[in-house]
């Protein structure tokens, strides 16, 4: 056993203290508890002996409690229905009567006044010291005249030099923080992770102990005999006692707890309701832009001014489709499940998960494997079946044997009420589906990096796909991915930057991702000027435009469509036609602050701006005037404000939503799909580290490391009319024309 | 975007008032008044 040292002696004397105490309370504070927690035990063993006896018409032999009100507890509440009733029609009276709305709102007045009366001796004297910190530290507060004859003190070599903190704020720090806060913490630190560390025996007995003590064990004890009571004698109308008990019981605690713990634990109650309406609010966005997907297949062509969000939102519907492609290829294939049951399905996911990317690299590879199998299966010669079989093995992995005893016994056809589906064509879809729905890497092939958090829950049987889009920030770290680099030498069918690419890359389903596509492919007018990249190929001879016509052909699996392309740029008709044509336009015409969809936040929220004004003002006021590193005032104000600002902090980023209104129109014909639909971008799913708004940065800072100047240090204007030369010196076309026209002739 | 903070933080105190005097009427009923 290894030595103990002095501090885990301290916490385990320490925890021993704290069980001691709260038994303590059980026996001194709790003692009505201990009446409670019998008589529930008798109701339980009574509803028991009830429940057994009830189907045997013996339930006249035990006395049931559990329906009868203890004498030692009172109560107003009503016990039976017809009270109920009663004290319903007595509350409704109540409610539409004027007198009591009055007599209501008196009494809040009333309290406001005594509140009132509380503060006011304390305010008045706060106000004088806040006048004389504000005359002190705002108006008074100047920078000291030299004196006559005074030398300048010698310039510091580095720019802290000569500063300190103030007086007051040394003294706080080596005495209060040094001394008192930082000890304490640590030690509370300390003691909450030894108690975290200890086994499950010691943190139950604390549990146990006070669930005790807060008459929860009563109340669990007493709801199961209420429960083994009413489950045969289907009486309901005993559910008033049980309330009635159930508050009486409650009692018990809250009368443990001072106003403010209360005050404390209702609002923590309040917080986690409003936090799972906003979370469902933020998730019904997300189901919005997935109807609005629905609504518009095929490529899509997103444009908009600068800064209207173009590239958030190709990246959310991008992960968008990254779920969906997944949801539609899992809903495939549990239908191929449902059509042939029986099958050896679990068998074909392992052989899929074992040869993806080696036996099975296209779709085609996995329609081989399916006509493999039925040649196996279907083979009457003994000793040739004996070959495929240990082929197959040999090859997948695969054990023909599962697939032989299912075509013994069950249908190797299924009717679906319009035609004959045959088992093979199942498997073939069903490997090639699953391939799909477990693609361990991102679905999407992208010239922008766009990082997915998604992950599986893989136990090692079937894997269940979790996108959830509002991952903490640890785990959304744990399962970071990018997406995979965009080649487009495998989209030409034409002329290549390489010849090898095309055959050594394929990509048959996913999503294609090019922001600034018009950049990329150009227009009839700005492709004529082109000159020839790499002297072969360019945006004319490469067939772009014919791939992006069949390629929704080749990624149709079981009658859907698995590819789509989603691209952005400035201007539609930059664009040649012959792209555009084949996407659906969706110009963004407004896009919105963004908006809290968490309820109740809104005193929070003001608070956070009136509170966050005036520590600015006070802050920046005094670092103004005090040449100091840091003062006394601001450091306890930020101890105080700062908590406050992280929880509204994270609130208002975690909750935001950026809502777009778009126009959808169909880009063959001009037509007007939508004349105003409603996108949504939730913050904390593509603002979490998703993309980098300016990723081409690095061909511009290649061109400006070599600058001699940047904007501080290029010249300035003199006045408001610039010179001749200041003019020259523009390098710009209008000034040259003007010098050209208003030349003076006689220099000439 | 202020004065519709504003409106959020009255329609939220009227709510509270409402809930306030509701269990205020409910407590007045239960006490048989």
């Amino acid at each position: 056993m290894t030595k103990r040292t002095k501090r885990q002696k301290v916490h385990i004397i320490l925890t021993a203290a704290f069980l001691i105490a709260a038994l303590a309370f059980s026996i001194f504070r709790f003692e009505m508890v201990f009446g409670r927690i019998v008589q529930a035990v008798v109701d339980l063993g009574n509803s028991i002996a009830f429940y057994c006896l009830y189907p045997f018409y013996m339930e006249d032999l035990v006395t049931v409690t559990v329906t009868e009100f203890p004498p030692t507890m009172e109560t107003l509440l009503p016990l039976t229905f017809a009270e109920f009733k009663a004290f319903f029609a007595r509350f409704k009276d109540l409610l539409f009567d004027f007198g009591t709305w009055k007599a209501y709102t008196l009494m809040i007045l009333d309290k406001l006044g005594r509140f009132a009366e509380v503060v006011s001796p304390f305010l008045i004297p706060a106000l004088a010291v806040f006048l004389v910190l504000f005359i002190k530290y705002l108006l008074v507060n100047k920078p000291k005249k030299k004196k006559e004859g005074e030398e300048e003190p010698p310039a510091p070599k580095y720019p802290d030099e000569l500063l300190e903190d103030s007086a007051a704020l040394e003294w706080y720090k080596r005495n209060v923080e040094k001394r008192v806060e930082r000890p304490i913490a640590r030690e509370v630190r300390a003691y909450v992770e030894f108690f975290a560390a200890q086994r499950w025996y010691v943190k139950w007995a604390f549990i146990l102990v006070w669930a005790y003590n807060f008459n929860v064990l009563t109340i669990a004890i007493e709801g199961l005999a209420w429960i083994f009571y009413v489950a045969m004698s289907t009486e309901y109308g005993t559910f008033f006692l049980q309330v009635a008990k159930l508050v009486c019981d409650l009692a018990v605690p809250f009368s443990f707890f001072p106003w403010w713990a209360e005050a404390i634990i209702y609002f923590k109650i309040f917080d986690m309701l409003r936090r799972h309406i906003g979370k469902k609010r933020l998730l019904k966005r997300i189901e919005k832009d997935d109807e609005f997907l629905d609504k518009h297949p095929g490529a899509l062509l997103i444009f908009g001014k600068q800064r209207s969000k173009k590239t958030s939102l190709l990246v959310t519907l991008k992960m968008i489709f990254e779920r969906r492609f997944r949801k539609k290829a899992f809903e495939k294939f549990k239908l191929r499940d449902k059509q042939f049951p029986y099958f050896p399905w679990w068998h074909v996911e392992q052989i899929v998960k074992r040869c993806r990317d080696v036996q099975f690299k296209t779709l085609d590879d996995m329609a081989i494997f399916a006509l493999s199998v039925k040649a196996a299966v279907e083979e009457t010669n003994k000793r040739k079946f004996e070959f495929r079989r240990v082929l197959l093995r040999q090859y997948y992995g695969f054990n023909v044997d599962y697939v032989v005893a299912y075509a013994k016994q069950y249908n190797m056809t299924y009717d679906n009420g319009v035609y004959e589906i045959s088992v093979w064509e199942a498997l073939e879809r069903y490997t090639q589906l699953y391939c799909i729905y477990s693609h361990p890497t991102p679905l999407d092939i992208s010239t922008v990096s766009i990082r997915e958090d998604f992950t599986f829950k893989d136990h090692g049987y079937f894997p269940i796909f979790d996108g959830n889009p509002f991952r903490g920030t640890q785990d959304s770290r744990k399962y970071s991915q990018y997406g995979h680099r965009m080649k487009f030498d495998i989209f030409r069918p034409g002329e290549t930057f390489n010849e090898g690419t095309r055959f050594e890359e394929a990509v048959e389903y996913g999503i294609g991702v090019c922001p600034e596509f018009a950049k990329e492919r150009k227009n009839k007018n700005t492709r004529g000027t082109q000159q020839d990249i790499n002297g072969r190929v360019n945006q004319n001879n490469d067939l772009f435009d014919l791939d992006t016509k069949l390629r929704g052909q080749i990624a149709t699996i079981d009658f859907f469509d698995f590819w789509v392309w989603l691209f952005d740029d400035q201007r539609a008709d930059s664009l040649n036609a012959e792209n555009k044509d084949l996407t659906t336009g969706v110009l963004i015409k407004e896009r919105s602050d963004a908006q809290i969809v968490m309820p109740g936040y809104a005193i929070e929220q003001l608070l956070g701006i009136v509170f966050g004004k005036m520590r600015d003002v006070i802050k920046y006021g005094i670092r103004n005037r005090k040449r100091k590193k840091e003062t006394l005032l601001v450091h306890l104000l930020d101890k105080l404000y700062i908590p406050f600002f992280r929880h509204c902090d994270r609130i208002e980023n975690f909750y935001s939503v950026y809502t777009l209104k778009v126009k959808t129109t169909d880009e063959m014909d001009g037509e007007v799909l939508g004349e105003r639909e409603t996108l949504y971008i939730p913050n904390a799913f593509t603002y979490n580290n998703r993309f980098a708004t300016d990723s081409y940065r690095d061909f511009y800072r290649r061109k400006y490391r070599q600058a001699d100047r940047t904007l501080n240090k290029i010249k300035q204007f003199g006045g408001l009319y610039p010179t001749g030369g200041e003019y020259e010196e523009m390098q710009s076309f209008l000034v040259a024309d003007l010098n050209h026209w208003y030349q003076d002739k006689k220099a000439g | 975007m202020k004065k519709n903070l504003i409106w959020r933080v009255l329609g939220m105190l009227a709510i509270i008032y409402l809930i306030g005097g509701v269990l205020y009427a409910g407590n007045l009923a239960l006490q048989g008044i």
